[in-house]
Order: structure tokens, then sequence, then C-alpha cells
């Protein structure tokens, strides 16, 4: 197992490594130099101009800014907004969690609706539950994340005004409030997560109807019922796994949405909000964080992966 | 079996393709797919004569009008015909899908074959990125795009161009390495066919199936991307009527607007994505004998 852990983390790095490099050429690749492209000043005071330069180092080698850039990052001194004028480590630690706790709700969505509506499909596939199942999911694949929020904000908060349609008052509200605030926007970017996992996992049910483990479970004298959850469904989830590894780069970015349409104050509305006013230094390090998680978050469903099927670790 | 059947007078073997038209037919999906989509290539190319009025024209006097004779599905925050834009909606919806959709199967085509073909240390660079690239969270590769060059429908296309471009290696890639096995790629070698013929005349025609199936469904998710990056207000910019746009605009007003504002360009879109994904799950079941059901 520790093997294993090893090798997968000797493949993180060079992702981690070029994630890096992207992120830092960003800036670089702006047209025009970066002092214009932040500050706005072109040549007025010439050694106002080389005085900038020198402080953010722009003066050195780029593979030298690339490296003190990096050990920047690497001791979270991530410098000033320079849109908002203050220290960005304090907004990234605020709001950081909050992204969190949305994407973790919005998962907690998709299993919660995928497990028990794949599995009602898949005992009974080709019934009209089971088409019925999957034209739904068929259309919330087919839904934007944005649309189902919208939709959803316009039934629950405009018509029937019983749920909140902004998550502004985050901070100050109390911990109902926030749970209030929560659900419409972890089920909006959830039910769309659950389609594609549903749809999958039904695949992968069905597949295994006629396996001889599942026949065995039968025939030793398991239920229906139990066959499908200890011996079918065991299974099926490790096909599944790797998808959900997938739909996580789309939930990211379901979520970043997500955050806008109901003002919710996390990590998506900073990154939106700086590309909007052109702050460099916090795109860099929201981009780089997002990629960050998106990696640990994917290493962890594999070290999981590992542990549900142990034929992996020894491939 | 086939040979007595051959020799019933009147018997014609059917070929291949005809097979397959009579198939795409009698499946369901390939047909409400093939339909929804066709649907709305015809209302996008005809948009002119199908909109009733102006997607542009600003009316101030008539802002969020209930639906009407005169507005069928009632106007926005400027007083503008939201049926006439939506039908023009359309088009960008379709240019986005079409754009991304030939860029990225091209990509897949031009990468995934000589991967396949070469191997060795090119395959092993290419896939090694491809591995990178294919699970990226695609909204921030978009904005880091915007970021750059700016919003526009260009930073669009070009974004979600990259972003499916590794899906479409990979399938192409997967699907020539199959190929390659079979007998006539082998004898093409034997007699010294050349690597660029061998890769587009001998291998290429057995694997457009995937990539079709890949291309369709790029298609559907370039389609809901240019919408999100839209409603972000990062893509098409105003006034260009794009379904992502409408929805931003009416986002804004939903306290004031009528709900059409927001149902009709939902549905259109959800409706094309709709189409593209049942052509696509259809084409699968038809062309991938893992799915395929006679």
């Amino acid at each position: 197992m520790i093997k294993y852990i090893i090798v997968r983390l000797a493949l993180v790095v060079p992702t981690v490594f070029l994630l890096s490099v992207i992120v830092f050429a960003t800036i670089h690749l702006v047209p025009g130099d970066p002092i214009t492209v932040m500050f706005g000043i072109e040549g007025y005071y010439p050694e106002e101009v080389e005085r900038i330069k020198k402080f953010y180092n722009l003066d050195k080698p780029i593979y030298w800014q690339y490296f003190v850039w990096l050990k920047q990052m690497a001791t979270l001194d991530f410098g000033n907004s320079i849109v908002r004028g203050e220290p960005i480590l304090p907004l990234i630690t605020t709001r950081f969690p909050r992204t969190i706790m949305l994407t973790l709700g919005s998962m907690l969505v998709a299993i919660a609706f995928s497990v028990p509506l794949a599995m009602m499909a898949a005992k009974r596939h080709n019934t009209v539950i089971d088409v019925f199942i999957s034209g739904i999911s068929l259309t919330f694949i087919s839904m934007p994340t944005f649309l189902l929020a919208v939709l959803m904000i316009m039934v629950f908060g405009v018509y029937l005004d019983i749920l909140p349609t902004t998550t502004h008052r985050f901070a100050s509200g109390s911990t109902w409030d926030v749970i209030k605030g929560l659900i419409m926007p972890c089920l909006s970017a959830g039910l769309v997560t659950s389609a594609g996992i549903t749809r999958m996992l039904r695949t992968e049910l069905v597949d295994n109807l006629h396996k001889d483990y599942v026949l065995f479970a039968r025939t030793k004298g398991a239920s229906d019922n139990r066959a499908l959850v200890f011996h079918n469904l065991r299974n099926a989830v490790i096909a599944t796994a790797t998808l959900v590894g997938l739909e996580l780069g789309y939930l990211m970015s379901g979520v970043i949405i997500i955050e806008i349409v109901f003002s919710y104050p996390g990590m998506g509305q900073l990154l939106l909000d700086g590309v909007t006013r052109r702050d460099y230094p916090i795109i860099q390090i929201t981009v780089l964080i997002f990629a960050l998680t998106f990696v640990v978050i994917n290493f962890i469903t594999d070290l999981l992966y590992s542990v549900l099927d142990p034929r992996i670790r020894y491939e | 079996m086939n040979e007595q059947a051959s020799q019933v007078p009147g018997y014609q073997a059917e070929s291949p393709r005809g097979l397959f038209y009579r198939r795409f037919l009698r499946n369901k999906k390939t047909l409400i797919g093939s339909t929804l989509v066709l649907f709305f290539v015809f209302v996008a190319v005809f948009a002119p004569v199908l909109a009733p009025g102006s997607p542009f024209e600003i009316n101030a006097l008539a802002m969020f009008q209930a639906p009407s004779s005169q507005y069928f599905f009632g106007t926005d925050d400027l007083g503008r015909d939201v049926f006439s834009r939506a039908i023009f909606g359309a088009r960008i919806s379709l240019v986005t899908a079409f754009i991304v959709g030939l860029a990225s199967g091209a990509v897949g085509i031009l990468v995934g074959l000589p991967a396949a073909h070469y191997g060795g240390k090119f395959d092993l660079f290419v896939m090694r990125a491809v591995d990178v690239a294919v699970s990226f969270p695609w909204l921030l590769l978009a904005l880091l795009i915007a970021s750059i060059i700016g919003a526009s429908l260009t930073t669009v296309i070009v974004a979600l161009s990259i972003i499916s471009a590794p899906g479409a290696i990979r399938v192409a890639r997967g699907k020539a390495l199959s190929v390659k096995e079979e007998t006539y790629v082998i004898v093409a070698t034997a007699i010294g066919e050349s690597d660029s013929a061998i890769m587009f005349r001998y291998i290429l025609p057995n694997c457009v199936g995937p990539i079709l199936v890949q291309t369709t469904l790029t298609m559907s998710l370039s389609i809901l991307g240019e919408a999100g990056i839209s409603y972000l207000g990062f893509g098409t910019q105003p006034p260009t009527p794009s379904w992502g746009l409408m929805l931003a605009d009416a986002t804004d007003y939903l306290y004031s607007a009528p709900p059409t504002l927001v149902i009709l360009p939902g549905l259109l879109l959800l409706l094309l994505v709709l189409g593209l994904n049942f052509l696509g799950d259809g084409l699968r079941d038809l062309l991938d004998p893992k799915f395929r059901k006679l």
C-alpha cells in the first residue's frame, strides 16, 4: 500500500509542476508588460516604473521570477490584491472552507440521489421505471447547472418564497440560515452531477447482474436485494469511482457558476471578480488553489479506489 | 444462413452503409436526436424569416411585457422581443458547437492517429499530457484564457476547443490502436505503403464511428459551456443574442420579469443539448458492438 501511495505521489508531482508553470505563465502571456497590465501606467514616470519593476523582481530573468513566485506560494506569502489593496491570505482562508463546504454538500446530494436511483433502475431494468429514471438522468445531464439554479430560485425563492435566493449574509447569519442558504446551491450543483453517476452506475449494475459472483450469491440463498447491495453494488462502485473523478472537474466548474448565481461568498466569486477586474495576483492564486484542490481530491479518490479494489495496487 | 439467403431469387445483400441507415432510422434515440438537431439547424438558418421582430430593437416603452400576440414570450429589460432573440440565439450555440466539434475532432485525428501509429515516447508523452488535461475543470481554463485575451465568443470557442481536444485524442488513439492490428493494416505495411497512407487511408476510415460519437458529445458539452461562460459574462458579448446571456439578463430581474424570460432560452438550450445527447447515445448504440442491440 505504501509503495502504491509513493508511486501515485510521484505521478502527482509533474502535474503540479505543469499547473504551476501554466498559472505563472498567465500573467506573462497577457499582451503588454505586467506593469502596464497591473497598474495601467505606461512609461509616464520611468523611475517609478523601474522601482515597481525592481520591487516585483520583474528586472530578473524569467526562470528566477518563477522560483521566487513558487517559494512565495509555498510559504503562503500571497501578497496583496491589486484592486482591493488588501492582503490575499485572509480572503482565501475565509472563502476556501465555504467553497469546500458547497462542493462536499453537492457531492453528498449527488451520491444520495444517484445510488438509490441507479439501484432502483437496475433492479427493474427495461421496465417503465428504468426508462423513466434514464429519461430524467439524460434531461439533467443536458441541463446547465445555472439553469437549474435559476429555475429553483424562481420556484422556491420568488414564487413560494420559502428559501433565501442569495447567501450574501452568510457571515452574519445563524447556523440555520447557513443551512437554509446552502440547500438550493447544493441541490442544483448536486443533481446535475448525480445524473451522470446514475447512468454509469446503472449500466454497471445491469452488466453485473449475470456475473458469476452475483449468480453465486443468489444460488447460496441471498435475496435479490442482498445480492444487489452487497455483491453487485460493491463491484459496480469501483468502476463508477473513475467517473466520479471526472465528474469532479465538472462539479467544480458548476460550483464556480453556482457561487455567482447565489452570490455565495466563496472562491469562485473571488476568481470571477479577479478576472473581471484584471486582478492578476488573485486570478493566479485562486486558479492555483482550485487546481491543487482538484489534484488532491483526485489523489484521494485514487487511494480510496485502491482500498476498494485491491487488484489495482498490484498492477 | 447467409449463403442460403443469397440464393433466394431477388435477394440482395445489404451494404454496410444501407444497414447503418436502416438502423439509424429504426433506433428511437438517433431518430429523436437527429430530428431535434435538424429542427434547430433549420431555426438557425432561417432565423431572419422565422423571427417576428428584430432581436436588437430596443423599446423603452415596452419593458418586461407579459406574453402577448405581439411578443409571444414577452420582452426583456430593454423591451426587446424575447422570442426573436431566442431564435437568433440558436445561431450562436450551433456555430460554437460546430467549430468546437470540428476543431477537437481534427486535433484528435491529427494527434491521436500518429500517437497510436508511431507509439513509443511520442505516444507516452501525448497520453501523459492527455491524462493531466482530460479531467481538469473546464471553467478554470476558460477563465484563464478570458483573462489573457479578453471576453468574446472567440475566447469561448478557443477555450472549449482546447478543453475538448484531449478527450478526442484519447478516443481516436484508442480506436486506432485496435484497428492497427487488423490484417488489412498489416498488409498495407507489408506492401510498403507510406506512414501517412496507412494512418489516413487504412486506419482513419475504420475509426470514424467512435470519433463521430465523441464529436457529437463534445458538441453538446460545448453548447453547455458557451451558455455557462456567456452567463458569467466572459463569452458572447451584448447585444448579441446568446441563450446564456439572455438567462443572465433574466436572472437580474427575477422579481419583475415575466417567467418566460427564463423559460424560453432555458427550454431551447435544454432541447438542443438533449437532442445532441440522444444522437450521441444512439450512434454509440449503433456503432459500438458492445452496446449494439440487434
